[in-house]
């Protein structure tokens, strides 16, 4: 076992810890001591760990866990719960989703990420269930194997990820272990239902919607009660969720965190208050709530409000490729978006997009630009690296003139 | 290099998303749904772009049909025939 990091009275366990084993985790999250998760291998500079650390107050050294999200401003926040929310919450999503037959979790994303975290390593630990570290897309053939055999088994995926898995599943060689598959992170693979039941035809397939200043789960839906691709369902108990007045989506819940580090500075989270998801959605009079996309990507054009997740959504049914979405200007200065296609498409494909556009979107809808590159560079989530697609050099496929 | 007719041609695909078989010479503004007043100001800024001359929003709003941005281009000394 790796010996333990500890700064201002919190453990840390990063990515390479993890790797090396989950003795010190289990160890640490048994113990009274905080416990913070640290996704080293995603860049973040250990000494902004130890400075965050700093900042935390005393009383929080005990019985809290602190997770990290970079959210959609890229710049990175610390999140802090506390243990028995975090239990809780794993106990909530056992029941939610009937766990109970279920014997072991199989990961496929790194378990510094609070999805994974909560949903794997804490719902195993406090189920008493086991918990396998899989190699992933590294080993293709050894992860197939993991899910094909073995006792009932959930697994947490992205949908860019299933895509991605579902390319190295033969037919008629289903990954028959698993009963339990959860999306969350990105946008729920509508287009993929058929898909993920080939892939996976004993499981049942939830959505499930949050953010790491929930700890993190707001609502879950089953995959055959979702009315749509951007459905979220009702909240879940303990969940409240509410539409502010500039259209974000926010909550307040039982199993949220107390306080969070960002900008260099604490600040508590106080019991009653609401704290925004960074989503812009709709509430429906059924209860049930239905996302727009994340607020950076949702912005009014020419007096209509735009959604670039709906439009993305829409070119992916008929773009077998990668495609993202960047924020510009126009040329008088409004805000505008830019879709990227990786690869480039053929002369058929890039106009089957645009008639997407013309079918299902007024013009102000319309991207300024359709852009193609070679590769779609990717987090380890297989989501589009919107940071590193900035620096790539771009070819205009189409340009709508303004 | 690209004649000004195909040049007209692939502006009118851009501008109005219209798929390859749906283009006519003769095509009427009434026919394309695309064709509203925000695609007027693109077709008019689409025009300038690729022909140099610059619609006044009269002769931007006048355009009822791909004839008509024939003439207006002709009429400003711009060959479109063959």
């Amino acid at each position: 076992m790796r010996s333990a990091t500890v700064h201002a009275g919190w453990h840390l366990v990063g990515d390479d810890d993890l790797a090396a084993s989950h003795d010190g985790l289990a160890a640490a999250w048994s113990s009274d001591r905080s416990v913070v998760l640290a996704p080293t291998r995603r860049g973040v500079n250990p000494a902004w760990f130890r400075d965050a650390l700093d900042r935390l107050p005393a009383a929080l050294a005990h019985d809290h866990v602190a997770l990290l999200t970079s959210g959609s401003t890229g710049t990175p926040r610390l999140v802090v719960g506390t243990k028995s929310r975090a239990r809780a919450m794993a106990s909530c999503i056992h029941v939610h989703q009937d766990n109970h037959a279920v014997a072991r979790t199989v990961t496929l994303l790194p378990l510094t990420y609070s999805y994974a975290f909560v949903n794997q390593w804490v719902w195993a630990h406090a189920h008493d269930r086991t918990l396998v570290v899989s190699p992933g897309l590294a080993d293709v053939s050894a992860t197939r194997a993991l899910l094909r055999d073995g006792p009932d088994t959930m697994v947490c995926l992205v949908g860019p990820l299933f895509s991605l898995l579902a390319r190295h599943v033969p037919d008629g060689e289903p990954l028959t272990s698993v009963t339990r598959v959860n999306f969350a992170g990105a946008p729920f693979p509508w287009p993929e239902r058929a898909a993920l039941a080939r892939v996976f035809p004993r499981a049942r397939v939830f959505n499930n919607y949050g953010c790491t200043e929930a700890m993190p789960r707001l609502t879950i839906t089953a995959m055959d009660a979702l009315t749509g691709p951007s459905d979220l369902g009702v909240p879940l108990p303990g969940v409240e969720l509410g539409i502010d007045a500039a259209g974000e989506l926010r909550f307040r819940s039982a199993y949220g965190a107390v306080g969070l580090v960002e900008d260099g500075a604490y600040r508590e989270v106080a019991a009653d208050q609401w704290l925004g998801t960074q989503d812009v959605a709709v509430a429906h009079d059924d209860g049930r709530f239905a996302l727009l996309g994340r607020r950076s990507e949702v912005y009014k054009r020419h007096g209509e409000k735009v959604s670039v997740a709906q439009q993305l959504e829409a070119v992916r049914a008929v773009w077998v490729g990668q495609a993202a979405a960047m924020m510009e200007r126009d040329p008088a200065g409004d805000p505008a978006h830019v879709v990227v296609l990786a690869p480039t498409p053929s002369a058929d494909q890039l106009r089957a997009v645009l008639k997407v556009f013309r079918a299902r979107f007024p013009r102000a809808h319309w991207p300024l630009r359709v852009d193609c590159v070679d590769t779609m560079p990717l987090l380890e989530t297989n989501k589009p690296d919107l940071q590193a697609l900035a620096a790539t050099v771009r070819r205009v496929c189409w340009q709508l003139p303004r | 290099m690209m004649s000004n007719r195909a040049k007209l041609r692939q502006l009118m695909l851009d501008v109005f998303l219209l798929d390859e078989h749906e283009f006519r010479f003769d095509l009427r503004r009434s026919e394309i749904d695309t064709w509203d007043s925000l695609g007027v100001v693109s077709l008019a800024v689409g025009i300038h772009q690729t022909f140099g001359y610059h619609p006044t929003p009269e002769e931007a709003t006048g355009l009822a049909g791909v004839a008509d941005v024939i003439a207006l281009l002709e009429g400003r000394g711009i060959d479109l025939a063959g």
